[in-house]
């Protein structure tokens, strides 16, 4: 199995106080990593710093496709999930969807995965309208349609329903060679993983 | 260790991207209308304000371009602070930075800046003009100062706003902040706008001046906009 990403002794603070230390980690083509740890334990401050949204305070994140190291570039190789996201309270989720994916080829793919998550007949409403699991499906629907080589996913199941997680559970088992990274506290997601890596 | 320092995206000039993201913010400013609609009201309140308390009052050209500018200063740093603030005010600022280069964001949110300021300035501009029953001796001088001006505003009170965007005082701080940035401009347009109400045939300088100020202001902060952007 080739490398998507490997991180090696990674140190992050936030001005005095010290998140985590000497974390290394590498992730290979199609496995998935579960990231588990109390709250506070910086599980999302890992998963950014391996997005690219943020930069480690020490040590190094290399993002590979197999052959060549990649500009650790969220827009371009990662695909990235978290709560912490919110869509355009203003514009309907068929435009958020056609903001977010850019081009046509993603759109359609977005598209028949809102049919997937089923919230296809919701497309033309304000997200504003939105209850948190139907912008959590919007989400992850936008999320699967990115073309990356890792996926990054910060406590996928919240605001989910049973058939979401369901949903969500299907896509990421299909055997697609992609990369994933998901930090959890859900056991059900934890069993899933082939490995886990746990934060003090 | 690694220590590989990765580089930004790579590619050319993404003009695509820059025109999502001018037509998602348009878009979104259209429909919420709270910052045009803000700026609108402080200018039409700040002209009337003026208009009642100095009613009758002989000033100089001079004295009445330097109540226009303050005036559309402050409606119009408004429009700026909310255009780079929303995303942060509303927790939309990740969906960017998953998605987006820095500099695409910075490019798109100046251009949008400078979209809405103009018709905000043009409009506090003819207000004053009317309750002061003023007529320009260059009307299309003026007009085209009044875009110039808009331009060097935009330009000018970008970077403060999106600093003002990481503290807690948000539009108010970034109007404050934008003061040193604007001033030049601003100088330059108070002496424009009294050369517009009293000589017909001024020169353009003073508009090409202004364009490029806010032109300069703004490659510049897209050079510095990643430093405030991220993380």
């Amino acid at each position: 199995m080739s490398i998507r990403l490997y991180a090696e002794n990674l140190t992050h603070s936030f001005g005095e106080k010290k998140v985590f230390s000497g974390i290394d980690l590498s992730v290979y083509a199609g496995e998935t990593v579960a990231v588990t740890g109390r709250n506070g334990s910086g599980k999302t401050t890992l998963c950014r710093i391996c997005a690219g949204l943020l930069d480690p305070s020490g040590g190094g994140v290399i993002l590979s496709d197999g052959d060549n190291v990649l500009p650790r570039a969220p827009s371009e190789y990662v695909a990235f999930i978290s709560p912490d996201m919110r869509w355009y309270n203003e514009l309907t989720a068929r435009e958020n969807l056609e903001f977010f994916t850019r081009d046509r080829a993603g759109m359609i793919n977005a598209v028949s995965l809102t049919e997937r998550f089923r919230i296809a007949d919701a497309l033309n409403e304000q997200v504003g309208a939105f209850s948190s699991g139907m912008r959590q499906r919007l989400s992850l629907a936008a999320f699967f349609s990115m073309p990356c080589v890792l996926r990054i996913m910060d406590e996928p199941s919240s605001h989910l329903d049973e058939e979401g997680k369901h949903i969500l559970w299907e896509l990421l088992s299909k055997n697609d060679g992609i990369a994933t990274i998901i930090a959890t506290h859900d056991w059900s997601e934890i069993s899933r993983a082939q490995r886990r890596i746990s934060l003090a | 260790m690694i220590g590989v320092k990765f580089p930004g995206l790579s590619g050319g000039f993404p003009l695509r991207d820059i025109l999502i993201l001018i037509r998602k913010d348009l878009k979104v400013e259209a429909r919420a209308r709270y910052a045009m609609t803000v700026a609108f009201a402080f200018a039409l309140c700040a002209v009337f304000m003026e208009a009642v308390s100095l009613g009758g009052v002989q000033s100089t050209a001079r004295v009445h371009s330097a109540i226009i500018w303050v005036t559309v200063f402050f409606s119009t740093t408004q429009v700026v602070s909310h255009i780079f603030t929303r995303e942060g005010d509303e927790g939309t600022e990740l969906i960017l930075r998953v998605r987006f280069h820095s500099r695409d964001i910075y490019i798109a949110k100046f251009i949008c800046s400078l979209i809405l300021v103009t018709p905000v300035a043009l409009c506090a501009v003819s207000l004053y003009l009317f309750f002061f029953s003023i007529m320009p001796a260059s009307p299309v001088l003026l007009i085209l100062l009044v875009i110039a001006g808009s331009c060097a505003v935009a330009g000018g009170s970008a970077l403060p706003s999106m600093l003002a965007s990481r503290a807690r005082g948000r539009g108010s701080l970034a109007a404050l902040l934008s003061v040193p940035s604007v001033l030049p401009a601003l100088i330059v347009l108070v002496r424009g706008t009294a050369i517009s109400m009293t000589e017909a045939d001024a020169s353009l300088n003073d508009v090409f001046f202004l364009t490029a100020y806010g032109l300069f202001m703004a490659g510049v902060s897209v050079f510095l906009f990643d430093f405030s952007w991220k993380e």
